[in-house]
């Protein structure tokens, strides 16, 4: 039995001599699995691409899924879909767990649709998904960051599998509050830094600020920590992970006891990655000493308010059995 | 502008000779079993220093299963000696349907990766090849043929096709894990998967094709279509303390909220109802001789978008 390799390295220059003239371009981003509430509530089911929530939408017309991403600044296109034949109205800030930046050109989308309520003027990024379309075999239209969610509280109902958005007012208050009748069990109040969800947490008896990130797969922990915090940290293996960025980088994998939200709320064991993430204060618009990530969300129900600036989470129902 | 881009295509042709097998796992009902078995592994690679050494060079006192599902674990996933060379540890399948595809490895006396070769099919090349050397892991699909599962996708014709393979949403549209079985003139597979709604295609000797006998199909983007299954659950829904009544009937998303659709039948103290529902959220209510009410027993319900409350269901 034989086995062969051949590698053939092949290389293409194509030139492009087009001018981008500037133009807006309006995206009406929509939802046809959406549950319309009414005009400032919508209820969309999601599934799991792995580890990453994906919503099944359209962005004028084409059909694909968006990534909902708290980590992520704003709206980001797939630029595999929609061509840059639009105006680059700035360059942004790009975005990536592992740190790698590539450049990102920015858009301006002129509307946002769930069928009934638009946004408009939000800006979105442009950027080459197809490394993420490929991994989870799916079309992504884009990525949904805080610009995109900041007007509404976010309820990701893991029990239910699906994302409410309650519009709210300007002090952040559900504008159609009777379609919320769950029962709030915590209320953890976030800093609001850069465009990140930062908690206070502690680690043993070290306090972290650690981002809430929806759309990070798995959690870091910065290794700049004290030593004495990284006792809570038990290394198992050497990996190597890519980011949006493409690059890969080398990092270890393991686990993370002991970490307490506000320092109260204990949280359990969580698969979590080590890691230098110094260059991630470009990433999340601020320095913190970790992200959390689907460990931390996967299986709980929790609305976030950018506005309250308020992390509330709720009571997961039991099954009753009659006796 | 002008716009520079240099674009590296990276081609890898490998040609296997010989008849490769699925190793290192069976699913037997809801279970793994993993097995390592000594013959099936003729070099290991040490650790600590990455030089490889000879089988015969080894006495294997103990086995580790490490991977994705323990993150690389060297220490956690002990395997149990069974006979002379066989090393076995049986995990239940739900702790590993988080996702489709898992990468292995087994490691002898905590130091020394058990290398598969060639003759196993389900191996995929390791972060640690590089140009001159392939490592491979070992690869674990949780989604298998089950003779006695709840979907069958069948293809006729193609009598002289040599390898069919089903490929959908249900298991990431792997290219090579479920090689359909030919069966007089027509191809076969049978799997077992949970309720929900699954695209999927045929692979007809390397030839992508949707199935032309199911009418149900979207268009997918490539521009060409890819068939759609629904897979359905038998769902019991039960109503307890209104016995008295004369009728009782189950309404809700699932049949259009037709409030006669669905009757429900007494059985000793209670109504009941089973429907096959699909996989994901339904609204529903009762209607005890006439009045609409939520299920009493349900802590879970939702206002929809007239404002009426209903009931929720999951179905998963």
């Amino acid at each position: 039995m034989t086995l062969r390799h051949l590698y053939i390295l092949c290389f293409f220059i194509i030139l492009n001599s087009h001018a981008c003239p500037p133009a807006i371009w309006t995206a009406m981003i929509g939802f046809p699995e959406a549950e319309v509430l009414s005009e400032n509530t919508v209820r969309i089911p999601f599934q799991l691409a792995d580890h990453l929530i994906i919503l099944k939408g359209s962005i004028n017309g084409q059909q694909g899924n968006l990534i909902l991403d708290t980590g992520s600044k704003n709206l980001v296109i797939n630029k595999n879909h929609f061509k840059q034949r639009h105006t680059q109205i700035k360059q942004g800030v790009g975005y990536s767990v592992t740190g790698s930046l590539q450049s990102v050109s920015a858009q301006r989308i002129e509307s946002f649709n769930f069928n009934s309520f638009e946004i408009p003027y939000k800006l979105g990024d442009l950027l080459d998904l197809s490394h993420i379309e490929k991994n989870k075999k799916l079309k992504i239209l884009g990525v949904m960051g805080k610009s995109v969610l900041y007007d509404f509280e976010i309820y990701i109902d893991f029990y239910l599998k699906q994302v409410t958005l309650f519009r709210t007012d300007n002090v952040g208050n559900r504008i159609d509050d009777h379609f919320f009748i769950d029962t709030p069990t915590a209320e953890i109040p976030f800093l609001d830094h850069g465009h990140c969800i930062v908690l206070n947490t502690t680690l043993g008896t070290t306090p972290l600020k650690m981002a809430l990130d929806t759309g990070a797969e798995i959690n870091f922990l910065d290794s700049d920590i004290s030593g004495e915090a990284l006792k809570k940290f038990r290394g198992i293996k050497r990996i190597k992970l890519r980011g949006m960025g493409h690059k890969k980088s080398e990092m270890l994998a393991g686990r993370l006891y002991d970490l307490r939200l506000d320092d109260s709320y204990p949280i359990g064991v969580m698969r979590t990655i080590l890691a230098d993430l110094s260059d991630m204060k470009e990433a999340y618009g601020t320095r913190v000493d970790g992200v959390l990530g689907y460990d931390f969300i996967a299986m709980k129900r929790l609305l976030i308010n950018y506005k309250k600036k308020l992390i509330t989470f709720v009571k997961l129902p039991y099954k009753t059995t009659r006796t | 502008m002008k716009l520079t881009r240099i674009l590296i295509l990276l081609f890898s042709v490998s040609t296997l000779v010989g008849t490769a097998q699925q190793k290192g796992y069976e699913i037997v009902n809801d279970s793994v079993v993993f097995t390592f078995n000594l013959k099936d592994y003729k070099k290991y690679t040490n650790d600590q220093d990455g030089r490889r050494i000879s089988a015969e060079d080894l006495d294997v006192n103990n086995v580790y299963l490490t991977g994705e599902f323990n993150d690389w674990s060297r220490q956690g996933w002990k395997m149990k000696r069974v006979s002379a060379t066989k090393f076995q540890l049986v995990k239940s399948i739900k702790e590993l349907n988080d996702h489709i595809d898992w990468e292995f490895k087994y490691l002898a006396n905590q130091s020394f990766w058990a290398e598969p070769d060639t003759n196993f099919e389900n191996i995929t090349l390791s972060e640690q090849s590089d140009f001159w050397n392939s490592v491979y892991n070992l690869k674990l699909h949780t989604v298998i043929p089950n003779p006695n599962g709840n979907a069958t996708f069948t293809l006729e014709g193609h009598e002289n096709a040599t390898v069919v393979i089903l490929s959908g949403s249900f298991n990431k549209w792997n290219e090579e894990a479920l090689r359909m079985h030919k069966n007089g003139d027509t191809w076969q597979l049978t799997l077992d998967l949970p309720p929900g709604q699954y695209t999927y295609k045929f692979i007809i000797d390397g030839e992508w094709q949707h199935d032309v006998k199911n009418p149900i199909k979207i268009t997918n983007e490539y521009g060409g279509f890819n068939s759609v299954k629904e897979i359905t659950k038998p769902t019991f829904f039960e109503l307890y303390d209104h016995i008295q009544a004369q009728r009782v009937y189950v309404s809700g998303t699932f049949n259009n909220w037709n409030p006669e659709a669905t009757p429900m039948t007494k059985n000793g103290d209670h109504w009941e109802a089973c429907i096959d529902l699909t996989g994901g959220k339904h609204q529903y209510k009762f209607i005890v001789d006439g009045n609409w009410i939520i299920d009493p027993d349900n802590e879970i319900k939702e206002i929809d978008r007239y404002g009426n409350l209903n009931s929720v269901i999951m179905v998963q």
